[in-house]
C-alpha cells in the first residue's frame, strides 16, 4: 500500500525547508505535498484546477495548515474542508506564530485537530500526532545514514 | 208712712212757734192771763200732731180762730167765769175731737191714694221681670244664676247650654265648680267667699266644656235674690279667641323683643336727638350699658365731631321722609374716649307717636383695621412691583391688566400703549404664539396652578427678544386672570448659544481626536500582530537554520564556529521571548476584564507549586497567608501573581534557604497584599524605573529577563484600579505591594507583617 501523503500548506519557503528538515529528522517517511497558498490547497483536496483528475479519495493522512495565506488563507481552507463531506474528517493541524495565536483560535470552534506552533517542534508535533490518534498513519524509516 | 211721720215731726216746732206767737199776741190782750191760752195752743198743737200737718193745723186754726172768738171779745178783758170755764172745756174737747175726725178721714184718704200706687207698680214689675226673662232666656250671651250657699246652678239660658254642651237639667244638676278645669277650683271658692259688691267685673275665667275644651271668658256676676236665697246671675262671654291671639301676639313680640335684645347687632331707636331704645349690643359698642346710653343727654356725645354733620344729616333724611332708609359709615367715640369705627343703617318709624329712627350698628373697626393693614400691605408690594427690574403683568380677556414700569422697558412700549387695549399676543413671536397661548389657556381654566417657561418676544423696534415667565392663575376682579414675571435673558441666551455651540465645537473635537486615537491605536494593534507574526518569521528561519548546520554540519565547524552559531541561536531565541513578553503586556492592556471574587491565597499556592517544579533543586520555602480574596479577573491577577513569584524565585536564586512570602498588610493607602523575598534586594533610588517596561536594574548576565514582568504587574493592578509599589535594600531583600478592590481575609488567617525579602 502506498504511504499516505502529508499535504503542507505554507507559503514561506524558509518554514517548508526545516518542516520537511524536521519531518525527515525524525525519520518520517510520508510523502509530503507542498503548497503554497490556500487555493492550491484546496485544488489539491478537491482535485480541482492544477491537481485536476486527482483521486480525491486519496486524502492526505494530515494536513499542516500556515494560517496567513496568500489568496485564500488558512482559517478559509479550514472551513472549507470542514464543510465538505468527502474532506470533513481530514485531521487538520494549524502551525501558528505564537501562543496568543493559539490561544486565539482555541476559542473559535473552526475545528482543527490540533495546533502546533512553528518552527515546527518535533516532539510537539509528535504529542499533537498522538492525540489525533494519527501516529500509525506515519511511517517511521530507518535513520538516514550519517553525512 | 214714715215720710208722712217725718212731716209731722217737722211741722210740730213750727206749730209750737206759731202758738207761741199766738199766745204773746192774745197775752197782749188778755194781760197776764196766759194759762188758758198756752193750753189751747199746746192742745193745738198735739191735734196738729196727731191730724197730720194740714188737717192738724186746720183743726188747730180752727180752734184757734173760736177760742180766741169765744175767749176775747174786743177791749174785753179775761175773766174767770163759769161761762168761760165751759166754753175752755168745749174747746178743750172739740180740739183733739176736731183734730183726731180729721186724721182719720186723712188716714183713710191716703191709704186708698197708696194702694192705687202700689196697683201700679206691681203690673210695672211684673212686666220688667218678664221683659228680663226674655232677655236672660234668649241672650246671646251665656249666662246662669246660681246658689250663693250651695254653688248650685239655680237657671241656665240658651246660649250657655249651646256653649257648654249640657242640657238645662244637667246644668241644675250641676255645681259651678263643675265646668272649671280642677286647678282653677280654689281659686274660685276663694274669690266666691269674698265680700262682693251687688255687681263686678270678675275678669277672664278658664271654663271647661262638657267635651273638655278649656275656654277663656270673661265674666261679670250680679248679685241678687233668687227664689228667696241670695244668688248671683253670671255673664260668661267666650274670649278664647281674643286671649289665644293675644298670647300669641305676645309671644311674637317677647320673640322679636329676645331677638333685638340679644342681637349681636346693636339696635337702637332715636327721637329728638337721644337714644329712646338700645339694645346691649349698640350700647356695648360704645363701651355703654344700657342704662347709661338711655340717660345719655344727646346722642351727639358718642359721634367723633368730624362726623357728626354726617350722622346730622343722614338721620334728618330719613325723618324728614327723603330716603327710606339710609347706610353711612361713621366714627363714634366710646365711654373712655378711644375711638370705634360703626355702621349705621336706619329707617324711619314711629315711637310714642311721633317720628324716630329706628337703626342697626355694626362695629367694623377691626375690619376698618384689617383693611387699612391690607391697604398698607398692598401699598408696600405695589411700590416694589412697580419698581421691581423684573416684568410683572396681569392679563385677562387677552390684554393685559397691569403692568409695571419693568415689563413696558423690556419690550420698549410705555405703560399706556400696552394699558391701553395690547395682549401678550402683540408682543409674542408669531411662531411662539400657540405655545403661549397654550400655556395662558391651562392656566386660565385651571389645568395648572403656575407655569415656568420661555419664548421669544417681539420688541416695539421689532427686535426679537427671548424672555422667560413666571406665572400662575388668579383671581381679578372676580374673574379669572393670570399674573407673573417675566425676565428678559436674551444675553443668557445668546451666552448658553456661545456655551453650546462651543460645547458642540468641543466635543466634535474630542471625537476627532478620539477617532484619530482609535485608529493609532488600531495601527498599533495590526504593529503589534505585525511585530508577533512577522517579525518571527525571519527569526524562526535564523534559529531554524542554525540549528539545522549545528545538527547537520556542526562537526565541519571548529569549536569557535559552533560557539558563534550557538550565540546566533540564543539572541534569536531571546528576540522571540522579548516579543512574546511585548505582546503579553499589550494584552495585558487590551483584554477585557471580567471581575469575580479570586480566591488570592490558593492562586499564590498554585503558582507556587509551578515555580517549584520548574526550579527543581531549589530549596525555596513559600508562605502564604490563607484566606486572601479579592474582586478581580483571574486571568489578569495570575499573570501580575506569576511575574511577582517569578522574579522572587528568580531574585533568591543565591541564597541557600530562599523564603518567599504572600500576605496582606495594613499599609497608609489601605489593606494592601505583599509579595515578600530574602533576595539581593535592589537600590531604592531607582524604584522610579522599576514598573517602567524593558527597565532592569540587573545585569542580564546576573539575572536573565526582559525588564516586561513589573510593568506587566503595574499595568494589570492598574487596571483593577488598585497601586504598587516596593521596598527594598541591596542584599536586604524586596517587598512589593499592592492594593486591590474588595481586598480582605476570610476567617481566622494571621498576618505576619515582620520580614526581609528580596525582589527583582
Amino acid at each position: 500500500m502506498q504511504p499516505r501523503r502529508i499535504l503542507l500548506v505554507e507559503d514561506n519557503p524558509d518554514d517548508v525547508a526545516l518542516t520537511l528538515r524536521a519531518l525527515r529528522a525524525h525519520r518520517v517517511a510520508n510523502e509530503v505535498v507542498v503548497v503554497e497558498d490556500g487555493v492550491e490547497a484546496l485544488e489539491y483536496l478537491f482535485g480541482e484546477g492544477r491537481y485536476a483528475g486527482r483521486d480525491v479519495r486519496d486524502l492526505p493522512a494530515v494536513v499542516l495548515l500556515d494560517l496567513k495565506l496568500p489568496r485564500v488563507d488558512g482559517l478559509e481552507v479550514l472551513r472549507r474542508i470542514r464543510a465538505d463531506d468527502r474532506t470533513r474528517l481530514v485531521p487538520v493541524v494549524i502551525l501558528t506564530s505564537s501562543e496568543e495565536e493559539q490561544d486565539l483560535l482555541a476559542g473559535y470552534s473552526l475545528g482543527a485537530n490540533s495546533y502546533v506552533r512553528k518552527p515546527v517542534d518535533f516532539q510537539q508535533f509528535v504529542e499533537a500526532v498522538r492525540q489525533l490518534g494519527l501516529y500509525w498513519l506515519l511511517l517511521n524509516e530507518a535513520p538516514p545514514p550519517p553525512r | 208712712m214714715g215720710e208722712r211721720g217725718r212731716n209731722v215731726w217737722a211741722a210740730g216746732p213750727l206749730l209750737t212757734l206759731a202758738a207761741a206767737g199766738a199766745v204773746e199776741l192774745v197775752d197782749r190782750f188778755l194781760v197776764h192771763i196766759p194759762t188758758p191760752g198756752v193750753v189751747v195752743l199746746l192742745a193745738a198743737a198735739y191735734a196738729a200732731y196727731l191730724g197730720g200737718f194740714r188737717a192738724g193745723l186746720a183743726s188747730s186754726l180752727v180752734a184757734v180762730l173760736y177760742s180766741a172768738w169765744t175767749l176775747s171779745e174786743p177791749g174785753a178783758v179775761f175773766h174767770y167765769a163759769p161761762e168761760s170755764a165751759v166754753r175752755l172745756a168745749v174747746l178743750l174737747a172739740a180740739t183733739p175731737g176736731t183734730a183726731l175726725l180729721v186724721g182719720v178721714l186723712r188716714d183713710r184718704l191716703v191709704r186708698e191714694t197708696l194702694r192705687a200706687a202700689e196697683l201700679h207698680a206691681e203690673h210695672r214689675r211684673r212686666s220688667l221681670e218678664e221683659a228680663f226673662g226674655v232677655l236672660f232666656r234668649h241672650n246671646p250671651l251665656p249666662m246662669w244664676v246660681y246658689d250663693v250657699e250651695t254653688l248650685h246652678f239655680l237657671a241656665v239660658n240658651r246660649a250657655a247650654v249651646a256653649h257648654y254642651g249640657y242640657s238645662e237639667e244637667e246644668f241644675l244638676r250641676m255645681r259651678i265648680t263643675e265646668i272649671r278645669p280642677e286647678e282653677d277650683v280654689p281659686r274660685l271658692l276663694e274669690d266666691i267667699r269674698r265680700p262682693r259688691p251687688e255687681f263686678q267685673q270678675s275678669g277672664v275665667w278658664r271654663h271647661r266644656t262638657k267635651d273638655g275644651r278649656v275656654l277663656h271668658v270673661e265674666v261679670s256676676s250680679h248679685r241678687l235674690e233668687f227664689a228667696g236665697r241670695p244668688a248671683v246671675l253670671v255673664v260668661a262671654q267666650d274670649v278664647t279667641d281674643r286671649v289665644r291671639t293675644e298670647q300669641a301676639l305676645q309671644e311674637s313680640e317677647e320673640m322679636f323683643r329676645n331677638l333685638v335684645e340679644h342681637s349681636p347687632l346693636g339696635v337702637f331707636v332715636l327721637q329728638d336727638g337721644r337714644a329712646v331704645y338700645v339694645n346691649q349690643a349698640a350700647a356695648a359698642i360704645f363701651g355703654d350699658t344700657v342704662d347709661q346710653a338711655l340717660a345719655l343727654p344727646a346722642v351727639r356725645e358718642r359721634v367723633h365731631p368730624d362726623d357728626w354733620p354726617t350722622v346730622e344729616r343722614e338721620l334728618g333724611r330719613v325723618l324728614a321722609g327723603d330716603a327710606p332708609h339710609v347706610s353711612f359709615a361713621a366714627r363714634g367715640l366710646r365711654r373712655d374716649g378711644t375711638m370705634v369705627h360703626v355702621e349705621v343703617h336706619g329707617v324711619r318709624t314711629t315711637f310714642r307717636g311721633r317720628p324716630a329712627v329706628l337703626g342697626t350698628l355694626t362695629d367694623v373697626t377691626a375690619r376698618r383695621r384689617a383693611e387699612e393693614a391690607l391697604r398698607e400691605s398692598e401699598e408696600k408690594f405695589r411700590s416694589l412691583v412697580e419698581q421691581s427690574l423684573v416684568g410683572v403683568y396681569l392679563i385677562q380677556d387677552g390684554v393685559f391688566r397691569y403692568v409695571n414700569p419693568a415689563l413696558a422697558t423690556i419690550f420698549g412700549y410705555t405703560r399706556q400703549e400696552l394699558l391701553e387695549g395690547m395682549g401678550p399676543r402683540d408682543v409674542t413671536h408669531p411662531e411662539d404664539w400657540p405655545l403661549v397661548q397654550e400655556n395662558l389657556r391651562r392656566r386660565l381654566e385651571g389645568e395648572v396652578e403656575a407655569v415656568q417657561y420661555g419664548f421669544r418676544g417681539v420688541r416695539k423696534d421689532g427686535r426679537v427678544i427671548h424672555v422667560e415667565v413666571h406665572g400662575r392663575r388668579t383671581v381679578y376682579e372676580g374673574r379669572p386672570a393670570v399674573i407673573g414675571t417675566l425676565v428678559d435673558v436674551t444675553e443668557r441666551k445668546q451666552a448658553e448659544e456661545a456655551l453650546r455651540a462651543l460645547t458642540q465645537e468641543l466635543e466634535e473635537r474630542v471625537q476627532e481626536r478620539t477617532a484619530q486615537l482609535e485608529a493609532a491605536n488600531r495601527e498599533l494593534e495590526a504593529f503589534s500582530y505585525s511585530v508577533a507574526h512577522d517579525l518571527r518569521a525571519p527569526l524562526r528561519s535564523i534559529d531554524g537554520f542554525s540549528q539545522a548546520l549545528l545538527e547537520d554540519y556542526g562537526e565541519q565547524l571548529d569549536e569557535t564556529g559552533q560557539d558563534y552559531l550557538r550565540r546566533v541561536r540564543a539572541a534569536s531565541q531571546r528576540m522571540g521571548e522579548l516579543i512574546d513578553d511585548l505582546l503579553r503586556l499589550s494584552r495585558v492592556a487590551r483584554s477585557p476584564m471580567q471581575l469575580q471574587e479570586v480566591d488570592l491565597s490558593a492562586l499564590v499556592a498554585r503558582i507556587g507549586a509551578e515555580l517549584r517544579q520548574r526550579a527543581a533543586g531549589r530549596a525555596v520555602e513559600l508562605r502564604v497567608q490563607a484566606g486572601v480574596v479579592a474582586r478581580a479577573d483571574p486571568k489578569l491577577l495570575a499573570v501580575a501573581l506569576e511575574n511577582l513569584l517569578d522574579n522572587a524565585w528568580k531574585f533568591t536564586a543565591p541564597r541557600p534557604q530562599a523564603l518567599v512570602e504572600f500576605g496582606v498588610v495594613q499599609t497608609e493607602g489601605g489593606l494592601a497584599c505583599f509579595v515578600r523575598d530574602n533576595g539581593v534586594g535592589f537600590d531604592l533610588r531607582y524604584a522610579d524605573k522599576l514598573f517602567a517596561p524593558f527597565q532592569r536594574l540587573h545585569k542580564p548576565s546576573e539575572f536573565p529577563g526582559t525588564g516586561i514582568g513589573l510593568a506587566t504587574v503595574q499595568r494589570v493592578v492598574a487596571r483593577h484600579g488598585g497601586k504598587v509599589w516596593a521596598q527594598a535594600q541591596v542584599d536586604g531583600g524586596a517587598t512589593f505591594y499592592f492594593t486591590l478592590p474588595g481586598l480582605e481575609v476570610r476567617g481566622a488567617a494571621e498576618t505576619d507583617p515582620a520580614g526581609g525579602g528580596q525582589p527583582g
